[in-house]
Order: C-alpha cells, then sequence, then structure tokens
C-alpha cells in the first residue's frame, strides 16, 4: 500500500477503441477497479484518447469506494480534437502521467510494484510517424522529471530504429536523457541511426528486474 | 503584443502565426530575433543568443525543441560553469524560456505538454 487508504493504479492506455489491446486494456482496468480501496488513474494518450468521445460511465468504477479518475493527454487530444472531452475527462499533461507512476502503487494490468523511481519503457510496435512522436514525447517528459529511464525496442518497432523518423530519438542518447536497448535481428538496424545497445531476450528480465515497466 | 498577425522586420511586414511565433520558420533571420526584442522591450544579451542558435540548432539536429535540462546542461559547459541552473534561463525569458527561446528562434510553438 502507498500514502492514503487507497491503492493507488495507473494505466497507460494508447490503442485506439476497439482495438483488441484497447479491449484487453478496459477489461484489465475494469477487473482492477472492482477491487474495493483502489484509486484507479487511466491516462489516455495516442489514438486511445478517442476514447474521450464517449461516455465516462465505460471506465468508471464498479466498487463504491474505487475512485476512477480518467485523464486526456492535452496534446494528442487538441491534435485530433477541437472539441472538449466528454464529461468525466479530464485533460492532463505528459508530466501529470510521470507524477501519477511515481506516486502509484501499481503501474499497468501486470501488477508490477512500483518500488523505484526507474522504469523500462517498453516499444513493440509503432503504427506511424505520429505514433513515434507521442511514444517520443512520454520518454522526454519522464526524463523532464530526471527519472532513470530505458527504452527498449522489441519485435517489430525494432526496424524503426534505422528509419529516419529515429533521429529525433537521438537526443535521448546523445543528451543522456535515456538509454535505448533493442531486441532482435541485427540486420534489421543495420544503417542504425541511434546509438542503440544490442540486448540478447534472455537478458531483458535483468533490464526490467526491481523496476518499473510501461508497455508502449 | 502589438500585433497578433504580423511584425515589421527590417521594412518588410512578416507574418505570425496565431501562437505569436513565426508562421514560416524559413523566413527566420536575425533581424527578425531583434525585431521581436524591440516590440517585446527586451535587449537581446549575449545569453540571449546563445539560447536562441542553441535552440535553433537543436531543433534543426532532432526536429524537437530541448527539454529544460538539456538547455542547462549545455550552458554549464558552454560557460564552463556547474553552478548554472534554470534560474539563469528565466533570467533571460522569465514566462518560458524554452517556449520563448523557439519563438525567437523562429520556430512553432511547440505542441506537447511537457
Amino acid at each position: 500500500m502507498g500514502q492514503g487508504d487507497s491503492d493507488k493504479v495507473i494505466f497507460l492506455i494508447r490503442a485506439a477503441p476497439g482495438s483488441t489491446s484497447a479491449v484487453a486494456t478496459q477489461r484489465a482496468i475494469r477487473a482492477t477497479s472492482a477491487v474495493p480501496s483502489r484509486a484507479v488513474t487511466v491516462f489516455f494518450h495516442g489514438e486511445a484518447v478517442a476514447a474521450a468521445r464517449g461516455p465516462a460511465a465505460d471506465w468508471g468504477g464498479h466498487h463504491q469506494s474505487t475512485a476512477v479518475q480518467l485523464l486526456v493527454c492535452q496534446a494528442a487530444w487538441t491534435r485530433r480534437f477541437d472539441d472538449e472531452p466528454a464529461a468525466g475527462f479530464r485533460t492532463s499533461s505528459l508530466v501529470e502521467f510521470w507524477t501519477h507512476v511515481l506516486a502509484a502503487d501499481q503501474v499497468g494490468s501486470v501488477g508490477d510494484e512500483a518500488l523505484s523511481e526507474s522504469c523500462v519503457l517498453r516499444i513493440r510496435d509503432i503504427s506511424s510517424d505520429r505514433d513515434a512522436t507521442e511514444m517520443l514525447e512520454i520518454v522526454l517528459a519522464g526524463a523532464s522529471l530526471e527519472i532513470d529511464l530505458d527504452v527498449l525496442f522489441e519485435a517489430e518497432a525494432v526496424a524503426f530504429l534505422g528509419a529516419k523518423p529515429a533521429r529525433k530519438w537521438r537526443q535521448l542518447v546523445d543528451h543522456g536523457l535515456a538509454t535505448i536497448w533493442y531486441v532482435g535481428d541485427v540486420d534489421a538496424v543495420d544503417g542504425l541511426q541511434l546509438a542503440a545497445r544490442p540486448l540478447d531476450a534472455e537478458q531483458i528480465d535483468d533490464l526490467i528486474r526491481g523496476r518499473i515497466l510501461i508497455d508502449l | 503584443m502589438t500585433s497578433a498577425e504580423s511584425i515589421i522586420v527590417d521594412g518588410r511586414r512578416v507574418a505570425l502565426d496565431e501562437d505569436g511565433h513565426l508562421a514560416d520558420p524559413e523566413q527566420w533571420t536575425s533581424a527578425f530575433a531583434r525585431a521581436l526584442a524591440d516590440r517585446d522591450g527586451i535587449e537581446l544579451s549575449a545569453d540571449h543568443w546563445w539560447l536562441i542558435e542553441f535552440v535553433r540548432d537543436y531543433h534543426e539536429t532532432y526536429e524537437t525543441p530541448p527539454l529544460m535540462r538539456v538547455v542547462v546542461a549545455a550552458l554549464r559547459k558552454a560557460r564552463n560553469d556547474s553552478s548554472i541552473g534554470s534560474r539563469e534561463l528565466y533570467r533571460l525569458f522569465s514566462d518560458n524560456p524554452v517556449r520563448d527561446g523557439c519563438r525567437y528562434a523562429g520556430l512553432k510553438k511547440p505542441d506537447w505538454c511537457i
């Protein structure tokens, strides 16, 4: 338990409403908010901000003593919509997201104990340049708070490291803001534009152990 | 602002966007920064110019504005003075040094919420 009477749990959701990932996360949020005495925060980012056009009740707590706070990234929202989020949602900042992460007892649905101020951000898929930019903004917001950050590229996302938009990410390494790792075929990052470090699959547990893991 | 739409630079009218930033970043010149400073009632010092050039170089390299902590670290290095902090930057632009640095550097207002 953290400070106060409730367990503080935060979810980051980036997938578009209705997608397999979003539905799974929503299910996890419902399960979490069904437990009494939880203070649940849901932070909508990327394509997920479209959820704030629908009823907040879809994300609400299912127990009287459970409070669910629905926060929508202001920048991600204004890039997509001209109106205001629906009642029950509140616009917020990435800095506020990280503040919640650091104060949380649990981050996401996998039960990670937020025991440290050290985080691993895992990226497995990047759907577009905007998706990549908005993921980078999450990393930069964490870096602005001087959080110890590692970014782990896996699976399909590894190919991004060799792409032109990856130059934006180079600042993380050049200015000591985060360490970037990748797991995968070295050929896939031939022509690497980033000073990313290779990691064996069996080393992932060592990287993650004792740290907050956030899947972007 | 005397005008939300334009500013006179070397006798030529230059358009600003709705945020008061240069509408076309390609039109940036040091004269634009001086004209902006005249309008804002600021005298640009060597440190102002250092910040403007740093922000421009950073944006050219990474396509994003720098974080405040990056600017502070770079200024410490440039001045070889480890005691420098964000306070020195707020003395240059008291509202938001990085955002104002972008404005004077002819860049768009950052649309992120950091």
